[in-house]
């Protein structure tokens, strides 16, 4: 069975509904506390690695930042072969801060941050998301319009220079922080490793849904696209 | 070290004092690359300039929490093992405005920060300015006070210095105790002094204190009246005669844990129960709104996480009462000094729920604003939280505590500082311009998340035994209490972990300090549970033990320092006895001159004052910055966003996220109407019950199923020089009380928890020096939790399609305009009838289970129209009601009254005659929705449009 390892600890508050959305796209999540996670001596045991939303380390100094030096310093090498092995990596929202943090969506020094929105406010709102072409294996058959809640205070994209290493994968509607080019997700070139701000693991039944809750199952499909994704490689 | 971080994007900053004694500058290298973002910070000279910019640096005083300190302390000591770091932190903003020390105030609070302006020409030579906040103390000695020969006068003047809050009574009691033969033969067997130290007096003091004791609540009150409507009488304890008896008597089978423990517990589902708590955090938010409001929801939190063997929070709910918010300067000028002014107040308070929900991952799905001019003496910020609690957990019934003599006592979280010191007898006196810093805090929810992430797994270990949190009071409170069951405890004071040394012994053992839980630990699982906290990184004390002695001891090192007896403790205390005299409505009367009246020239202006009326209009930009979804269990959301944005009413969340197998769901709904008290607390008390079951009712929730919890804010009911008209509050007290019961028996919906809070009341200066005392109207806040049968069969207030017909359900009393939001100043009431009011509840629950109706909403503040115009927004269909009046029926009567028992639904005509179940006197067709963005009414036509605009109000314009 594919194993979706789920962290969290340290202020980690969304990994109930993320090993949820694993668990129904047919994975066994395992979920792990940050402290336990820096330990391990290997993650070949995973096929999926999920950082879910939270406010770690209460966000202090800079939402992801605390936790990305964590594991900089006793857990990167790891994270750096899951990646290479084209493994599916998955951070929502603060999960996302701590991959931007962790610098993998470059290929050399860091170009990208997430900053403050540019209204300053935390903000919780369902958002309308375009999907845009890719080669992501977490995106593979989503419609064009997806809509799930944002729920975040610093999700506005900066990019320091013209040269981008990832590509642009979701994006909002409207305008709704300030975000670089309305982008709301990206991943790496090679498409494994997601980033996103809205939370689709807030919307994956029909009852959470403020209207047009039809569009929930493609919420799932985001998550059982890797796991189907890996029952694919490990055949 | 000090490092300047600057984002020059935002204009913001972060500085830094670090200060080590063993670094070296590689390790200064690492500091600095998780402090500093390559992408959008420099750090300040080293990589980059400001131009033309002034600096404000904010930093907090010595011993105030400092978060992000404590966060990369953490950190740091994983990433720099072996390298002592003593780390405080300091905000920058950058401005091109000249400040004056006056203007720095609107950016800091200087209770608790320090605030610094640099002028851009001194930017070169810019440091951090003050030396490193470090908290500097001396312990003092133990005092000793001779009880003998202190005469009443003397003792007196020992409490109120030393913020003891006695009473007279209460002094003549402690001096009769410790120098009663019996208590002195045992002091001298014990090794104690005959005289009594300052910790006892201390422990006494948080114990009785009206915060923790609820003295006004147990009461013998006789209540007298001039009006002769409930006839005059007396009452032993409100709380017990008006509250207590009355669940009992309504004896629900699924009602577990009432009125004492930490929360009340229900059963609403097959797996799991649910609990409730709604405290106040109102003096320390008066003081400190951000910190205030943040320990206001954490310490609601650990009421949860202490409850039973320990419940998980799942929701919040708020309910914040402000001055208001659109004062012009000609009224803010006559503010009492050393007042914040209101929006400096709500915009703390607010930020403070924010974070206190949004760190803490737990949603906030419930809650109100109320303004009111006489709350702008003492916000009243009432933080409300429900949580789970498995049935069962291994074998063992999850709703008691089961401690025994020989369990140790350990606390796990935070560390005892001088902050929070005085906090439970400080909220029972009146606030005045010398109030404690001391009783302000910080909370510090990321340390209370590992807390709650360590305690849940501990207690699904079967770790502990016993569990409560420290609140009010410090360890003399939590403590004290546990031991009632096992009948003593004893403390050892130098295994309390502090944050600093310098703490006398009575500080220790009051200090509220936050984010701390203790629990009773049986011998053989010791070792396991302290493995465990100390993995988690939960900083585990065993500070002492349970025994049955009959006796609460305080030991350092091992010498006894003090030792209470639990009977006199929490058993001896005599009751008070107060008179409540009620003579009708009194003059409502406020702090400033200049009052407006709203205009009622048409429909159409009477309707968008009413819609932009705080107490009414939409709290969306607010309300949005609290994650309401988290845990993705929120089904009922607080708005329904669709092209516009409707309110919703109550909330619900889905029980299958907790492991029901069902589609049940729990709903958290509440009601507040402190526009009432003055005329009538009985009929303001009914309707906020009736308000609170209305909307909860209106998300499907079972009529049978439906739990309450009340929360009284009152000015002070005790008669002294300065409060001539205790009578009067205490008589309002009483109808409020008497009225809870009569409406609770009619509804057969018990009372669970509930928490007084006495002393909101405000002595201070006006500009010209006079002394002026606000205290805030009588408020009740009534919370309700229920269960949802059947979550598909919610319907939302949101009309969903032109054509379907609108009706109102509910008493029609057109007749005569009363007080309400649209009448201020009416003092008529209308009729209030239970039974009624009652059965027409219960048939729209029914009518709702058989999915009769395509939306529905409560009729609450502001009336029918401003309801219909709240139901037309989401998806931006009209209502043309312009034959809903009868023959020569008050077209403004019919508008704005504010009834009891209202529902407005909408339903296919089909479907209609459904309605008939009804009485015809309480159901009225008023007319179709429309596909037209307006209102017909009245031959007058309102535009959506413009009501949205309306209700929508800019809550920055105080800017």
């Amino acid at each position: 069975m594919i194993k979706a390892l789920v962290l969290t600890g340290q202020g980690i508050n969304s990994h109930i509904e993320t090993a949820e959305a694993f668990k129904r796209g047919g994975a066994e999540a395992v979920l792990m506390d940050i402290e336990d996670f820096l330990t391990l001596d290997s993650l070949d045991n995973f096929h999926i690695l999920a950082f879910p939303g939270g406010f770690s380390f209460g966000d202090e100094i800079r939402s992801g930042k605390l936790v990305a030096e964590k594991i900089k310093a006793h857990q990167l090498e790891n994270i750096q072969k899951f990646v290479e092995a084209k493994k599916p990596i998955i951070g929502i929202c603060n999960g996302f801060q701590i991959l931007v943090q962790l610098g993998i969506f470059e290929r050399a020094e860091r170009t990208i941050t997430l900053a403050q929105n540019n209204h300053g406010k935390f903000l919780n709102l369902w958002v309308e998301l375009n999907t845009q072409t890719s080669n992501s294996l977490w995106l593979k058959d989503l419609p064009s319009k997806l809509k799930m809640p944002m729920r975040h205070k610093e999700g506005r994209l900066v990019v320091k220079s013209g040269k981008t290493d990832f590509q642009t994968v979701l994006t909002y509607t409207t305008d709704v922080n300030g975000s670089f080019e309305l982008t709301a997700g990206i991943t790496n070139r090679e498409g494994n490793v997601l980033g996103l701000m809205p939370h689709p693991e807030a919307g994956l039944t029909e009852d959470l849904f403020p209207q047009d809750g039809e569009l929930s199952k493609f919420n799932q499909l985001i998550f059982t696209n890797a796991v189907k994704y890996c029952e694919r490689m490990t055949l | 070290m000090r490092l300047n971080i600057i984002n020059p994007t935002l204009k913001t900053g972060l500085c830094y004092w670090i200060e080590s004694e063993n670094i070296d500058s590689l390790n200064w290298e690492t500091i600095k690359d998780v402090l500093r973002d390559p992408v959008d910070e420099f750090i300040l000279f080293e990589e980059g300039q400001i131009e033309d910019s002034n600096i404000v640096e904010i930093s907090f005083k010595p011993g105030v929490t400092d978060n992000s300190a404590n966060s990369l302390k953490k950190v740091f000591q994983d990433l720099l093992p072996g390298i002592e770091l003593k780390i405080a932190t300091g905000k920058l903003l950058l401005t091109d405005k000249d400040l004056s020390d006056k203007d720095l105030l609107a950016f800091h609070n200087p209770l608790i920060e320090r605030a610094f302006f640099y002028p851009s020409h001194r930017i070169q030579d810019y440091i951090p300015s003050p030396s490193f906040p470090e908290v500097k103390l001396e312990a003092k000695p133990i005092r000793y006070f001779n009880l003998e020969k202190l005469t009443l006068e003397e003792l007196q003047t020992l409490s109120k210095e030393n913020i003891w809050a006695f009473s007279e009574d209460e002094l003549l009691h402690i001096k009769s105790h410790f120098t009663s033969i019996e208590t002195q033969k045992k002091r001298i067997e014990l090794g104690l002094s005959q005289e009594v130290s300052d910790i006892e007096m201390e422990i006494l003091a948080q114990t009785w204190s009206e915060h923790c004791k609820h003295k006004i609540f147990g009461a013998h009150i006789t209540y007298r009246e001039t009006t002769k409507d409930l006839g005059d009488f007396e009452v032993d304890s409100v709380f017990k005669t008006h509250i207590r008896d009355i669940t009992d008597q309504i004896n629900k089978d699924w009602l577990i844990s009432v009125f004492k423990d930490n929360a009340g517990i229900v059963r609403f589902g097959e797996k799991n129960d649910y609990c409730l708590k709604v405290e106040t955090h109102n003096s320390p938010s008066a003081l400190d709104p951000y910190g205030g409001a943040l320990t206001g929801i954490l310490g609601v939190n650990r009421d949860i996480l202490g409850c039973g063997i320990g419940a998980e929070p799942i929701a919040n709910t708020n309910v914040l009462c402000f001055g208001s918010q659109k004062y012009d300067q000609e009224i803010l000028d006559q503010l009492p000094t050393r007042l914040k002014k209101p929006d400096v107040i709500m915009k703390g308070v607010h930020r403070g729920i924010e974070d206190g929900g949004n760190k803490s991952g737990i949603p906030t799905v419930n809650g109100a604003m109320s303004f009111h001019d006489n709350y702008a003496g003492k916000p009243l910020v009432y933080c409300g939280t429900v949580g789970v609690l498995p049935q069962k957990i291994n074998g063992i019934d999850t709703s008691e505590k089961r401690h025994e003599p020989g369990d140790f006592i350990i606390i796990c979280g935070g560390s005892v500082g001088a902050d929070g010191i005085h906090g439970a007898t400080f909220s029972s006196m009146e606030l005045d311009d010398n109030s404690p810093a001391t009783a302000v805090q910080i909370g510090d929810p990321f340390t209370q998340k590992r807390l709650t992430d360590f305690l849940l797994i501990a207690r699904d270990r079967g770790l502990y035994r016993g569990i409560t949190d420290n609140g009010a009071g410090g360890l003399s409170s939590s403590i004290g209490e546990m031991a009632e069951q096992t009948m003593g405890a004893e403390i050892h004071l130098e295994e309390v972990p502090l944050k600093y040394p310098g703490l006398s012994p009575f500080e220790i053992i009051i200090s509220e300090s936050q984010e701390r839980m203790s629990f009773a630990v049986e011998p053989s699982k010791k070792e396991e549970f302290l493995k465990l906290a100390q993995r988690m990184q939960v900083n585990p004390a065993v500070i002492g033990s349970f025994h049955n002695k009959g006796s609460f001891d305080i030991y350092q090192e091992g010498k006894l320092l003090a030792s209470l007896s639990l009977h006199f403790m929490h058993e001896s205390l005599p009751q008070m006895k107060l008179e409540a005299v009620w003579e009708g409505v009194k003059t409502e009367t406020t702090w400033f001159k200049n009052q407006k009246e709203d205009s009622f020239d048409s429909i159409k202006t009477c309707l968008t004052n009413l819609l932009s009326n705080e107490n009414i209009a939409s709290k969306e930009s607010w309300v949005r910055q609290y994650d309401h979804e988290v845990k993705a269990a929120t089904i009922q959301k607080p708005f329904i966003q669709k092209k516009m944005t409707s309110p919703n009413n109550a909330s619900v969340l889905k029980a299958s996220v907790y492991g029901e197998e069902d589609l049940s769901g729990i709903s958290v709904g509440c009601g507040i109407l402190p526009h009432l008290s003055h005329v009538d607390t009985y009929f303001m008390t009914q309707m906020a019950i009736d308000e609170t079951i209305r909307n909860m009712i209106v998300v499907g929730t079972d009529p049978e199923y439906i739990a309450l919890c009340d929360n009284f804010c009152w000015p002070d009911p005790i008669p002294s020089t300065q409060n001539p008209d205790a009578k009067h509050k205490l008589a309002q007290l009483v109808r409020s009380t008497k009225a809870l019961a009569d409406t609770a028996l009619a509804y057969k919906t018990p009372f669970i928890s509930g928490k007084d809070s006495m002393k909101n009341d405000f002595i201070g200066q006006t500009p010209e020096g006079e002394k002026i005392k606000i205290s805030v109207p009588p408020t009740l806040l009534i919370t309700g939790i229920g269960k949802v049968q059947d979550t598909n069969k919610i319907r939302t207030p949101d009309f969903k399609s032109a054509g379907d017909q609108i009706f109102y359900i509910g008493p029609q009393d057109f007749s005569k305009r009363y007080k309400s939001h649209a009448f201020k100043d009416q003092n008529e009431l209308p009729e209030f009838n239970p039974e009624k009011n009652w059965q027409i509840h219960n048939q729209v629950a029914s009518l709702l289970s058989q999915e009769v109706f395509e939306s529905i909403h409560d009729v609450s503040e502001g009336g029918l129209l401003v309801a219909l115009a709240e139901c037309t927004f989401a998806n931006n269909l009209g209502a043309d009601i312009n034959n809903a009046l009868e023959e020569g029926e008050d077209p403004y009567a019919f508008a704005f009254n504010e009834l009891p028992a209202g529902y407005l639904v909408s339903i296919k005509k089909e479907k209609a005659h459904k309605l008939n179940l009804i009485d015809k006197t309480n159901l009225r067709y008023l007319g179709e929705v429309s596909s037209e963005p307006e209102i017909d009414f009245a031959g007058e036509r309102l535009g959506l449009k413009e009501l949205y605009e309306a209700w929508q109000i800019d809550w920055s314009q105080n800017d």
